[in-house]
């Protein structure tokens, strides 16, 4: 077992607090920077931390989130934000060189792919509760799907923006307050 | 193309193709409610326009039934105030009444409506302020005073009727009580001396 150094730690543990307190926070629908903490967490600890993070926030967030208890969908949540954090660690292992405005617009697009990710699973888990009550499957996904169409595209294009102009900012000064290295060296960060 | 690009922009097209599928999918969904919507509204509408022109006719009918029967109605109760027009006027005679005060002030009372078998002293009684004597059954009733100008040793109160076929006025020789008036009589009350007799009639 790797062990983390104790400003690591520090780190991991404030960002952990900052998201869960974020993620209760009430705010919009579909507004949020749960995912991109999370991904933050995935970039510069790797995928494990990314993971746990995700399924620590989820299921905090299942039970006390402002909207009310997540029930069914809690599984679907906590499925979603895995991935967002997976996602996080394997992003951290292909990137290489500094970071430009090319970069911003690939943690743009990463953050509107993973967060359409998680808007799929999370339908999904509605057109589980739609398949309980009768539904066909087929029907059941494509009706929760165009139900919360909006809601997803406010969703994704929120992100989009989010992770296209924070990601790499504080990518770089966390990079700084842990170890001083310079953010994206050109060969895939160590922590 | 550097296949790293190449990659993001793949992902890029993904998920603007998969959202403006499920944007596309949601509108065609909200069409669908609305056509729907519209549909049923415009059904409602027609049936109410239907119901509303059966109401319309309806109402038209009962309006014409009620203006008939009121119009009847109206008829009957229009002849009925007519045979009663009839009926008093049968049982009812009109007057004219002169009132002179002796100082030159004198007033008409013309087409007065009294009952028949009205006197000249009813006629008086009926249109002004009076006093008057009961001299009994076979004496009759004497005017006293009309309007607070009363009898005294000199002057006094005296009835007259007008004589159309000979086209003067009368003094009678009996009281006012005693003269039975007829349909168009002409009777007048004066205010006059009993210094030259008989007075001079009212003009």
């Amino acid at each position: 077992m790797r062990l983390l150094p104790t400003r690591h730690l520090v780190l991991l543990i404030v960002l952990s607090a900052l998201c869960v307190g974020i993620q209760l926070t009430p705010r919009p629908p579909n507004v949020e920077f749960t995912s991109l903490v999370v991904f933050l967490v995935g970039a510069i600890f790797g995928i494990s931390f990314g993971a746990t993070l995700g399924i620590l926030v989820m299921f905090i967030n299942g039970f006390f989130s402002p909207w009310g208890f997540a029930g069914l969908m809690l599984p679907f949540q906590v499925t979603g934000m895995v991935i967002v954090g997976v996602g996080g660690g394997l992003y951290r292992r292909t990137r290489v060189g500094l970071y430009d405005s090319a970069s911003c617009i690939e943690a743009a697009v990463l953050g509107a792919f993973l967060t359409l990710i998680y808007d799929i699973i999370t339908n999904f888990g509605v057109a589980v509760s739609y398949m309980l009550i009768g539904m066909p499957i087929s029907l059941a996904f494509v009706n929760a799907v165009i139900s919360g169409a909006l809601f997803s595209v406010i969703h994704v294009v929120s992100n989009t923006f989010v992770f296209g102009l924070t990601f790499f900012p504080l990518t770089n000064v966390l990079q700084k307050l842990i170890g001083g290295e310079k953010t994206w060296k050109k060969e895939p960060l160590l922590t | 193309m550097e296949k790293r690009t190449f990659t993001y922009v793949a992902l890029g097209l993904l998920v603007w193709a998969i959202s403006g599928t499920v944007v596309a999918g949601y509108y065609f969904a909200q069409y669908k409610t609305y056509q729907n919507e519209y549909e049923n509204l415009a059904s409602e509408l027609n049936t109410l326009s239907g119901a509303v022109v059966d109401l319309s006719d309806t109402l038209s009918g009962t309006m014409e039934n009620v203006s008939e029967n009121f119009t009847g109605e109206f008829n009957t109760l229009s002849g009925s105030m007519k045979d009663l027009s009839e009926i008093m006027e049968s049982i009812s005679l009109k007057v004219n009444i002169l009132l002179s005060y002796g100082n030159g002030t004198k007033t008409w009372h013309n087409n007065t409506a009294l009952p028949l078998g009205s006197t000249a002293f009813t006629a008086i009684l009926a249109v002004t302020d009076i006093e008057y004597k009961d001299y009994g059954e076979d004496l009759g009733i004497l005017v006293t005073s009309v309007n607070g100008r009363g009898n005294n040793s000199t002057h006094g109160w005296l009835y007259w009727y007008w004589d159309a076929q000979n086209a003067k006025w009368v003094l009678p020789e009996y009281a006012a009580s005693k003269y039975i008036l007829h349909r168009g009589d002409t009777i007048a009350f004066a205010y006059e001396s009993y210094a030259m007799w008989p007075p001079p009639p009212p003009t």
